[in-house]
């Protein structure tokens, strides 16, 4: 390998130029101005980057397009920017070093290795060159794991070019640390210092690439923890022990049955467990009775019906007042598929693919949720592929790879869609691509272009589902373990980029290579999740709180969903206040969030077409308020047909009514210490009293923190 | 300033090994400025040529070179002969700091007048067709009417948002102008106020050419090149786009022939195409290596005269 | 005069209720005009105890309201003209006539600056002062001045009229730092905030009884974690607010006299500024005030000016903001509180200098404008400069960073603080903005 330091040497032959007789190389356009602009910042968003330019002046996002930028630096308005006679005279040299105003200032040093390239780039006549292309970026190292002296690691970065040369390109890679608190950067050379324990990462931005570099420092490294990654270990709990290890963080023990099961029946049905069902649970003694209790709930139509209700969320499923039918065949459709153990990718397949009338076929439904070609691209990539495209609309995609003929490609794709009742396929269709103003190609983003629109539908269904594609994979597998454990491998769901790497990368491959040899499987995914120690753990209470249960050493506690916590509550209380009619339905079967409930808004959901910032329970005074004066518990709590008043009506002992109502609602009994306090206090008060002082009792049951999450 | 002399003698310390031919056809050698103005003397005997580097004349039709001047200017833009063939009207200026007209005698290019109101450079002066007052179009947003005898020029035109590329006087003696806000605003010349906005163009406008007076008396028709791959036929005066023709490249220049029969477009990509105005037929003319920054049709009607890089070249007009 | 800033903090958690009873025999008013104020330090230039925010949401165009032009294309200038002020050579869109007349009291910033084009993400650069996309979710202004202050008040210290956006919220100060979302109309006749009152069968001794119930089970519950048994500071607070009857007076209009509500005009936007004068007044930090609607691509004459067709008088976003504003600032003026109250007015960004071909404009974050009064700011000024057509800052540009350095010093907070991440993590309030200095 011949590693040559060319911009460098490139750079001082321009001062030693007057006494060497060895003629300097061409300054190449593409590969060295461009990347140049990006190191000073000239080329972004802020910058002459943003999508309008800067000043009358407009460069490509991060130099992501070097013709245009060639164009606008040396040919705009009959060369205004460049002065061959008179190389200072240059705008694009006077302003960056302040020579003539700049709204940016001085953002480049008279002497420095940019200005010197830059000059000899205008003296050797401005010319385009090579127009080779960035093939590879590489930063040594990638990954770090800092030891105990904790030296400043030193940082280089390697180019390849599509001429086959390679190249260190540390001098014009910009290195930012993403938590300046955690990492910190120092300059000539480059190196990282990290300042607290952690994995943190480093973006390092050359040209238009940038590739994350992440630094491992270890938690209290006086005291080694010991090393526990069992043999028998799955491959999930092997990936988190061996991160913990690295790490030097002691995982908790194993949660009790009854908080497992608590937590495994709210993560699978969605429902708290009855003190029938807790009872057999911890009375069981078979080693296996967990992985049994996992196998079993999967199996349930309990599970099949809420976790109905997490694709339909994915999916974004959304209904329109005016068509009830549409929402309906939707719905029904999840149903039945996840009933009928469907595989993913064929349930995908429908989704992208189905025509016909929305009122009927269910699927086609998918396409109606995005208005028009556009939303149905972002709509693909962020519920398919789990990234977000929105960006490259305007402009390249500042942190991801894609780029305004991806975000329009990806559209074309979808463009011949009638998306009226009648889904079907128009002759033709298309998108303008903003950037070119012309028809955009219809393309699969960041891998090819689809040159025959009629079949452009199908070759893209055909990509997305390929077993190969492990975009597709790793983004299902993702929000499967988003759903179980609290958090993303990828954390967030729909943000697969490459500046935003996941905690496990092994993991995340594993699962999703896996998946997808099962048969693109939910339950069996789930399964692998649910029977790991990993999710098995017990919550955290101690002060590393927050580092233990990033990495899994800890489980997280999760707000249940507010269609989940209305059931808990309604399931706690007996009394069914949203339905009068015989046949109770429970919230998680509302797959659609236009289904009026007052409860449903009052605890915070939020409506599946907009961003809804957090995704758990409403919080705040507004709530509290509500939780005190409003219906949602006051109305049921004194329900007549409702399980206290029922109690009372039968004369049931108050020491059961505590008891029975503290099993459902935190499936554990309370402490000795309570119960006799409480007992006492009730046993002073007159008969009549004593029903208000059971109805306030179970009131601050369900107001509790424990009763609303799942720890 | 600049360091153009430092510039010169580093160039020359590289001459060597260029004529050696050490590296294989590429310059070291600072690069020869495009051309970035070009005018006909009246008795078509003389092309000027304006540039970075000044101002050369060429003969033509044999374009051997016939004099350089350097006219102190960081940038040439534009070179116009005033109607009677006298004098001529060199403008630029430097980007980001000033723009000048100069007024020179012809044929000594002796400096008569010069003027330095606008803020950045101008890119284009028209004469009125009795080359008593000129208009300046400029980078800074504004046009400037000035008297030849002036020393300042008297109207200031701000209508346009953005920077000004192209300007010509109209037959009835109002100017219209155009540029990066993608509009041509028609105006009046002693008075500054706006009375068309022609708005059709989707993209920077960079070039304005009237169309001759024909022997039939038609009314003249303004043609417009622009960003957005067309050229437009204006009736100007009633603000009514008579038709358009849409390029496969960007039309950067246009002339139109001396009888107005035709227009003739250098576009980005090299070609030169040859238009005609009322039925759109078309036909390229010549493929050049490179963008056509200029191009002039000689008064006999026979030949064009184009600029593409820093070469002035000849071509045939076809009939 | 403070009577209960006297009392150990203890004795104000514990015995709030009785406080709260105190209050309802008529004690109250001695501590509802007793005014909390928020921490100061020893480097902030602050003088204002509190904060009104007129948050303009979708980006005003500032060529029709701070920043109008003249001599320039009909595009650029749009449908309106300029006019003059009290203040000479100060000059505001004619669609605000009523602030031309308190224009002395203002401090106009034209050479806003951002880089943020989208609405979502130019709110929390706005809002936070800090540009999203690091993995911390940055606090709004209102949390942070929620978190610096100590406030003996029932009534919550950051309160949004009617509504919050998701960018005013508390991002890692977490929920008990968020705002209280009046969730209702101040301007119709039933205007309530919902569940204020006592559920039917509910009284101040069950109210108790359900708070010790709830402490204890949690109690039992963060025992095991070694945290300390407190209830959760929203209950706490909810408790306190739901059995002092004085501090939710402050909610009650009608106190107003039918003048004074006039003054502010008739419609949502007017009555919650009245809302947030009544809320200051009682100590509330922060109260943010929401106008939707800003966001106007389309026929400025219709959302800007008239507000619905064929109206006679403007009823539109410019004179609804216009009449509530002017009267906002006078009755704080005429109250003696002006001087004590910063009043900011903005959104998340400008609009395109040139129309676009529906007669709107679009979003614009390259050059916009604020307003800022009270609270210290000196007057009748204009900070910074557009350029010839409105596009970019031509002088002093700003930065929403500095924008939010100075609100928090004006109210006393220093920038240069630190808040804390639930992991531990030191975050500078305000990162790498500077006081603008001529505001003072």
């Amino acid at each position: 390998m011949t590693l040559s330091v060319w911009l460098m040497v490139s750079a001082l032959l321009v001062s030693e130029a007057e006494s060497s007789s060895s003629p300097p190389t061409m300054v190449d356009f593409d590969s060295q101005i461009v990347p140049l602009l990006t190191h000073a910042g000239c080329n972004a968003g802020a910058c002459h980057g943003a999508a309008a330019g800067r000043g009358g002046f407009q460069l490509s996002l991060f130099g992501s397009d070097p013709k245009s930028d060639y164009e606008a630096i040396v040919k705009f308005a009959e060369g205004r920017r460049v002065n061959l006679v008179g190389v200072t005279k240059s705008l694009v040299i006077a302003k960056p070093l302040g020579l003539l105003d700049h709204g940016g200032g001085e953002v480049l040093e008279e002497g420095s290795s940019s200005v010197l390239v830059l000059r000899r780039w205008l003296q050797q006549g401005a010319k385009r060159g090579s127009q080779r292309q960035l093939r590879e970026l590489r930063v040594e190292p990638s990954e770090s794991i800092a030891t105990t002296s904790n030296q400043p690691k030193t940082l280089r970065a390697i180019a390849t070019f599509s001429d086959g040369e390679e190249a260190d390109v540390t001098e014009w890679t910009v290195f930012r640390s993403d938590d300046p608190a955690s990492v910190e950067i120092l300059q000539g050379p480059a190196r990282a210092h990290c300042l607290r324990p952690g994995k943190h990462l480093i973006m390092a931005r050359f040209w238009n690439r940038v590739v994350p570099v992440s630094l491992l420092l270890p938690y209290d490294s006086n005291q080694d923890m010991p090393h526990r990654v069992s043999p028998s270990a799955s491959f999930v709990d092997v990936e988190i022990d061996s991160q913990l290890s690295k790490l030097n963080l002691a995982a908790n023990d194993l949660a009790d049955d009854a908080t497992f099961l608590r937590r495994l029946r709210l993560d699978l049905t969605g429902r708290l467990p009855s003190p029938e069902e807790l009872q057999l649970f911890l009375a069981e003694t078979g080693a296996g009775k967990r992985a049994q209790k996992v196998d079993a709930l999967l199996e349930s139509d309990e599970f099949s019906s809420f976790w109905a209700l997490r694709l339909a969320r994915w999916f974004k499923l959304r209904g329109s007042p005016e068509e009830p039918q549409a929402a309906r065949a939707y719905s029904d459709w999840i149903v039945r598929s996840m009933e009928s153990r469907r595989p993913y990718n064929e349930m995908v397949r429908e989704l992208l693919t189905s025509t016909g009338d929305s009122h009927v076929n269910g699927a086609t439904n998918f396409t109606r949720t995005a208005g028009d070609a556009r939303q149905h691209a972002e709509l693909v990539s962020s519920v398919l592929l789990g990234t977000r495209i929105q960006c490259a609309n305007c402009h390249n995609h500042p942190f991801a790879a894609w780029t305004q003929d991806d975000y329009h490609g990806l559209a074309a794709i979808f463009a011949r869609f009638d998306r009226t009742r009648m889904v079907s396929l128009k002759k033709q269709g298309s998108v303008t691509n903003v950037r070119t103003g012309e028809s955009a190609v219809p393309r699969i983003p960041g891998v090819r272009n689809l040159e025959d629109a009629e079949s452009a539908l199908d070759t893209f269904t055909q990509w997305m589902l390929d077993k190969d594609n492990s975009h597709f994979s790793k983004a299902i597998v993702n929000r499967l373990w988003d759903a179980m454990m609290g958090r993303g491998l990828v954390a967030g769901i729909d943000d697969f980029r490459e500046t935003n790497p996941p905690s496990h990368p092994q993991l995340l491959d594993r699962l999703a290579t896996d998946f997808v040899e099962q048969g693109y499987n939910l339950r069996h995914s789930l399964r692998i999740i649910a029977t790991s120690d990993a999710y098995a753990r017990s919550s955290n209470h101690q002060s590393q709180k927050n580092e233990l249960e990033q990495w899994y050493g800890a489980s997280t506690s999760k707000s249940l969903l507010p269609e989940v916590l209305l059931d808990a509550i309604e399931d706690v209380l007996g009394a069914s206040v949203a339905n009068h009619d015989e046949t109770r339905q429970r919230a998680i079967t509302w797959l659609d969030p236009a289904h009026v409930s007052p409860d449903l808004d009052a605890l915070g959901r939020c409506s599946r077409s907009e961003a809804c910032q957090s995704q758990g329970q409403q919080q705040g005074l507004a709530a509290k308020l509500h939780a005190i004066n409003g219906d949602l518990f006051n109305k049921r709590i004194a329900d007549k047909g409702g399980r206290l008043q029922n109690y009372l009506r039968v004369s049931m002992s108050p020491r059961q009514i505590i008891e029975d109502f503290y099993l459902r609602a935190m499936a554990k009994h309370p402490n000795e210490e309570q119960r006799s306090t409480w007992l006492s206090e009730l046993n002073a008060l007159p008969k009549e009293e004593q029903v208000r002082w059971l109805e306030d009792f179970v009131w601050a049951l369900l107001s509790s923190q424990e009763f609303s999450t799942n720890r | 300033m600049g360091n153009r002399k430092g510039g010169h003698r580093w160039c020359w310390l590289w001459l060597p090994l260029l004529l050696a031919g050490s590296l294989e056809g590429t310059r070291v050698c600072m690069a020869e400025p495009p051309i970035t103005a070009l005018a006909f003397t009246l008795d078509g005997q003389r092309v000027i040529a304006g540039s970075q580097r000044g101002v050369r004349i060429h003969d033509w039709p044999s374009l051997s070179l016939v004099q350089s001047k350097d006219c102190e200017l960081d940038s040439i833009h534009d070179i116009s002969m005033s109607p009677d063939g006298g004098q001529l009207l060199v403008a630029g200026g430097s980007p980001g700091e000033l723009g000048v007209v100069q007024l020179r005698s012809w044929p000594s290019l002796d400096l008569v007048r010069s003027w330095r109101e606008h803020q950045d450079v101008v890119y284009k002066t028209a004469w009125r067709s009795d080359g008593k007052e000129w208009v300046s179009a400029s980078w800074d947003g504004y046009c400037r009417v000035c008297r030849l005898d002036a020393e300042a020029s008297h109207v200031k035109m701000t209508s346009h948002s953005g920077p000004v590329f192209a300007a010509t006087y109209l037959s009835d003696g109002s100017v219209a102008t155009a540029g990066g806000d993608r509009t041509i605003v028609v105006w009046n010349s002693s008075s500054g106020q706006s009375t068309r906005v022609l708005r059709q163009h989707t993209g920077s406008v960079h070039a304005l050419a009237l169309q001759p007076a024909s022997d039939g008396g038609l009314e003249r028709l303004l043609a417009s090149a622009s960003e957005d791959r067309t050229v437009r036929f204006w009736q100007a005066n009633l603000g009514r786009m008579v038709r358009f023709h849409r390029f496969s490249s960007v039309p950067r220049s246009i002339a139109w022939t001396h009888d107005g029969r035709w227009l003739i477009a250098g576009c980005d990509d090299g070609t030169i195409v040859q238009l005609d105005p009322v039925t759109l037929m078309s036909a390229v003319l010549s493929q050049q290596e490179a963008s056509v920054l200029n191009i002039l049709a000689e008064a006999k009607g026979e030949e064009l005269c184009i600029s593409v890089g820093s070469d002035v070249k000849r071509l045939k007009i076809g009939k | 005069m403070d009577y209960l800033s006297g009392l150990p903090k203890q004795t104000l958690r514990r015995d709030f209720l009785r406080i709260g009873s105190l209050v309802s025999m008529g004690l109250g008013s001695q501590l509802f005009t007793a005014r909390s104020s928020i921490a100061k330090t020893s480097s902030t230039r602050g003088k204002a105890r509190s904060c009104i925010l007129l948050w303009l949401d979708g980006g005003p165009s500032h060529l029709e309201t701070f920043d109008p032009k003249r001599d320039v294309p009909e595009e650029v200038r749009g449908p309106f003209q300029p006019i003059a002020t009290v203040v000479p050579g100060i000059e505001l869109s004619e669609l605000l006539p009523l602030t031309a007349r308190i224009t002395d009291k203002l401090a106009i910033v034209r050479s806003m600056t951002s880089p943020l084009g989208e609405h979502g993400i130019a709110n929390q650069y706005m809002l936070s002062g800090y540009q999203p996309g690091s993995p911390v979710a940055y606090p709004s202004i209102g949390s942070v001045v929620a978190h610096r202050r100590q406030s003996t008040s029932p009534l919550p210290s950051y309160i949004t009229v009617p509504d919050a956006r998701s960018s005013m919220g508390p991002g890692f100060l977490g929920a008990n730092y968020g705002p209280f979302s009046i969730a209702g109309d101040p301007a119709k006749s039933d205007f309530q905030v919902k569940d204020f009152d006592y559920y039917p069968g509910l009284d101040e001794d069950r109210l108790n009884r359900r708070r010790q119930f709830l402490q204890n089970i949690e109690a039992t519950d963060r025992a095991l974690s070694g945290d300390k048994v407190t209830l959760d500071p929203m209950f706490e607070q909810a408790f306190r607010l739901i059995s002092t009857p004085e501090a939710k007076r402050a909610f009650h209009l009608g106190e107003e006299s039918d003048a004074t509500r006039g003054r502010y005009g008739p419609r949502t936007f007017g009555q919650s500024c009245l809302l947030a004068r009544r809320l200051i007044e009682r100590g509330v930090g922060l109260v943010s005030v929401l106008q939707t609607g800003w966001d106007t691509h389309q026929n400025l004459v219709l959302s800007l000016r008239d507000g619905f067709s064929g109206a006679k008088v403007g009823v539109g976003l410019v004179p609804t903001f216009d009449q509530a504003f002017s009267a906002l600032i006078d009755d704080l003026h005429q109250r003696r509180l002006l001087d004590e109250t910063l009043v900011i007015a903005m959104g998340e960004f400008g609009r395109t200098p040139k129309l676009n071909t529906s007669g709107g404009r679009d979003h614009w974050p390259r050059v916009f404008s604020v307003v800022l009064a009270g609270g210290g700011v000196r007057g009748g000024q204009v900070i910074g400069a557009s350029d010839r057509i409105g596009e970019s800052p031509s002088e002093r540009p700003i930065t929403p960073a500095d924008l939010v350095n100075t609100i928090y010093s004006l109210l006393g907070i220093d920038p240069d603080g630190e808040l804390v991440t639930p992991d531990g993590r030191p975050i500078r309030i305000n990162q790498g903005g500077q006081f603008i200095s001529e505001m003072v």
